[in-house]
């Protein structure tokens, strides 16, 4: 599966490339980074990214308004859409759900938990949403 | 005296009298210092008139016919000339401003008044001549009105030359009733009407006045300086002499019947003949001195002593010589010189007393300006605590996350070790020494971040070194950015960020401290700004007014810099609520807020400003557009600020 993670702090892709290490030389995941919201607009058509792990916190377009013009172009999974952020605040969770996230998660990342939950997101769910 | 050719009687008195006026007032005239065109104009319209009473003299004293002949000849051409005096000096006083008209009237008034000796009979040529002046005097005083209204509406309100022509134009209206009258007896003779007898009971004391009357006119109004005294004496002469050139005319009908008529005529004649030069004589030296000792030389005392008042000295006293109205003067002057400079003196210990107040309300507040600055830099800490917390939560994530990696690693690569699979462990332990780095890259930026914070707190050194204006604004940026969402009831806020830093930009001499707060506190109005202008866009929303637009509002923040011209340009824009004209030029004020009470000190844009422009030599604006944006721009001089 392929697997999309937007964060603008760059020491991210190096942390997820030794999380993933195994999954990656199996060949199960394949990780692609991207620095900016408008860098993972620009990367996602035709790229065959399943899963995208986004920040919200980021300068520029922040990680709401991504997911927005995302779930614009695409209003279902795929690809899935799972924030990432500091602030486990309801509000923010509520922006992303009422946008079509379909997860939440807070940083520090529990690598072992998104691993886990990674199979539920790549399920395609038609029948959710409108 | 031969009493066939010469005759002694009351009108050689009126004339002695009207002569002495008149050369008292041509030797003061002729006594004052610079003379202009007019006052020589004037002066020899007086000369003739001189001439003319002395000849109206010997007129009335001789009864030989040739002389009378003579005299009367004289008398009339005299009294021509100064006719055409008279015209040319009203058409001159103040200015000609008619000089075409000004020559005409000349030549047409001129041929009026002499024209009927050369083309009339003696019957009636003095008649007609007589006419002749009395229709130049008329036509003067209405030359004369005619200027006055010019010169007031060019000066839009009575000037000292209009007034001065409004006075002539009353001599005019003296010398229109001189010739009327002089000219109502020959004309009843003619008509067949009553003849006047009394006339010179009237032409006399109208010469008289008229003299005096145009001689203190012209003095009032001349530019050059003139003496009061010689008023004085003028008003004082005018009708002493009306009263002794007109009490012969009197005392001879009174006398007419007596048996011995002729001698006592005769006498009262010379007496009054004396009596006229030795008055004149008298009041011209005997006034002037009395002016002098009793009046003007105390005023002069106490000018001096306002000069000296003036000049600051207050202990002056001026001698008291006199006990009337003038002695009153300098007693109270006197003691106003003493009253001020008692004043003087309250006034000095109360400015001083005043000075000690004021010096110590200046140190209250001086000392209260320190603390306020104080807290407005606590304040923003405060603001600066959650972006810190946020920042430094970041990094030590990242150390977290390497560090459980890393011991993941570790096994594996004791594994690999112990299975003698080299390149493995060789790969395994690479990354281990790659995230080693992380680990203590994110230590350090955590511990920059605790120093940052502090050096904000710390007062501010105001020391200067060279700094990247570019990393300076992001750092606060970020600071404030996560400081405002992790603030509560800020959380759900979301606001594009879109920064452009230009790239290469110099270092700018800056204390970073002082500047990270002008930037900490203009980030803090964007955010503030952008929140507004959505709470508003949401309220509108939930009242129902409007539907919700195409594009929903999305609250950004520009920060971009650039370097032009010899410095760089920081610029912070928000499309947030804006500032409203009315109080665009008080946003610089101190205390001046828009916030709640309790939420702002008013004191951030203010020092902020100070800091850009007092302590950076750079300077602030702002540009605006209410309710769409608003961009503050800094700019920071590259040389290093003195």
């Amino acid at each position: 599966m392929k697997i999309l993670v937007v964060d603008d702090e760059f020491q991210m892709q190096p942390l997820f490339e030794q999380r993933f290490r195994h999954e990656t030389n199996r060949g199960e995941v394949q990780l692609t980074f991207a620095r900016s919201g408008d860098e993972a607009l620009a990367l996602l058509p035709d790229s065959g990214v399943v899963l995208i792990l986004s920040d919200i916190n980021m300068l520029g377009m922040s990680g709401l308004e991504l997911l927005r013009r995302i779930r614009n172009i695409h209003p279902h999974r795929p690809p899935a859409v799972v924030m990432l952020t500091a602030y486990g605040d309801q509000n923010n969770r509520q922006q992303a759900s009422l946008y079509g996230a379909d997860d939440f998660l807070t940083k520090p990342i529990d690598f072992k938990l998104l691993k886990e939950k990674l199979g539920e997101y790549v399920i395609h769910n038609h029948t959710t949403g409108s | 005296m031969n009493p066939e050719r010469f005759d002694l009687n009351v009108s050689v008195v009126s004339a002695e009298g009207q002569l002495t006026l008149a050369v008292a007032v041509l030797s003061y005239l002729l006594s004052l210092p610079a003379k202009n065109q007019e006052s020589r104009l004037f002066a020899s319209f007086i000369l003739a008139g001189c001439l003319f009473f002395a000849t109206d003299m010997f007129h009335n004293l001789v009864v030989y016919h040739p002389f009378r002949w003579v005299s009367t000849a004289l008398s009339n051409i005299i009294l021509g000339i100064m006719h055409l005096i008279f015209v040319w000096f009203a058409y001159q006083s103040g200015g000609n401003s008619y000089k075409r008209e000004s020559i005409l009237s000349f030549l047409f008034l001129s041929l009026l008044v002499w024209g009927p000796y050369f083309f009339l009979d003696i019957g009636t040529r003095n008649i007609y001549s007589g006419l002749g002046h009395l229709i130049g005097v008329v036509w003067i005083a209405g030359v004369y009105g005619r200027k006055a209204r010019y010169s007031e509406k060019e000066a839009s309100r009575p000037s000292p030359t209009s007034k001065m022509l409004k006075g002539f134009q009353k001599w005019a209206f003296i010398n229109i009733l001189i010739w009327g009258v002089t000219l109502y007896n020959p004309m009843a003779i003619l008509m067949g009407l009553p003849p006047f007898t009394l006339w010179y009971y009237v032409v006399h004391p109208l010469n008289f006045i008229q003299i005096t009357y145009a001689t203190i006119v012209f003095l009032n109004y001349t530019p050059q300086p003139t003496s009061f005294q010689a008023k004085v004496v003028g008003l004082v002469l005018c009708p002493l002499l009306i009263i002794l050139a007109l009490t012969p005319f009197l005392l001879r009908s009174l006398i007419v019947d007596l048996p011995n008529f002729a001698l006592v005529n005769h006498q009262m004649v010379v007496a009054f003949l004396i009596l006229i030069p030795l008055t004149n004589l008298a009041v011209i030296v005997g006034l002037p001195r009395f002016l002098r000792s009793n009046l003007l030389s105390p005023l002069n005392h106490i000018l001096e002593g306002v000069r000296q008042v003036d000049a600051g000295n207050l202990t002056v006293q001026v001698p008291v010589s006199v006990n009337d109205e003038v002695g009153k003067l300098a007693r109270q002057f006197n003691i106003m010189t003493d009253s001020l400079d008692r004043y003087s003196r309250e006034m000095e210990a109360l400015v001083a007393k005043r000075t000690i107040q004021l010096q110590h309300s200046l140190d209250t507040l001086n000392t209260t300006q320190a603390q306020l600055i104080q807290k407005e830099k606590m304040a923003s800490l405060g603001e600066l605590t959650a972006g810190i917390a946020h920042e430094i939560q970041n990094p030590l994530n990242f150390v977290n996350n390497f560090a459980e990696v890393s011991a993941e690693l570790a096994e594996e690569l004791a594994q690999t070790v112990s299975a003698g699979d080299i390149s493995a462990s060789t790969a395994l332990s690479s990354d281990l020494r790659e995230n080693m780095g992380y680990i203590v890259e994110n230590g350090q930026r955590a511990s920059s971040i605790v120093r940052s914070m502090l050096e904000h707190s710390r007062s501010s050194t105001g020391e200067r070194r060279p700094t990247d204006l570019n990393e300076l604004a992001d750092e606060y940026l970020r600071l404030t950015y996560h400081g405002l969402r992790r603030s509560g009831q800020d959380a759900d806020f979301q606001v594009q960020l879109c920064t452009q830093f230009e790239e290469g930009l110099e270092p700018v001499m800056v204390a970073p401290q002082d500047i990270g707060r002008v930037l900490l506190n203009l980030y803090n109005n964007a955010f503030y700004a952008v929140q507004q202008k959505q709470r508003q866009i949401q309220k509108t929303v939930m009242a129902g007014v409007g539907e919700e637009a195409e594009a929903p509002y999305q609250p950004t923040v520009w920060v971009s810099t650039r370097q032009v011209n010899g410095s760089v340009e920081l610029s912070i824009r928000d499309n947030g609520v804006g500032i409203p004209e009315a109080i665009r030029d008080k946003i610089f004020q101190p205390f001046f807020t828009t916030k709640p009470t309790g939420e702002g000190t008013g004191l951030g844009l203010s020092l902020s400003y100070d800091i850009i422009t007092k302590g950076h030599g750079g300077e602030m604006v702002v540009d605006t557009k209410p309710d769409y944006s608003t961009e503050l721009i800094i700019r920071i001089p590259l040389e290093s600020y003195p």
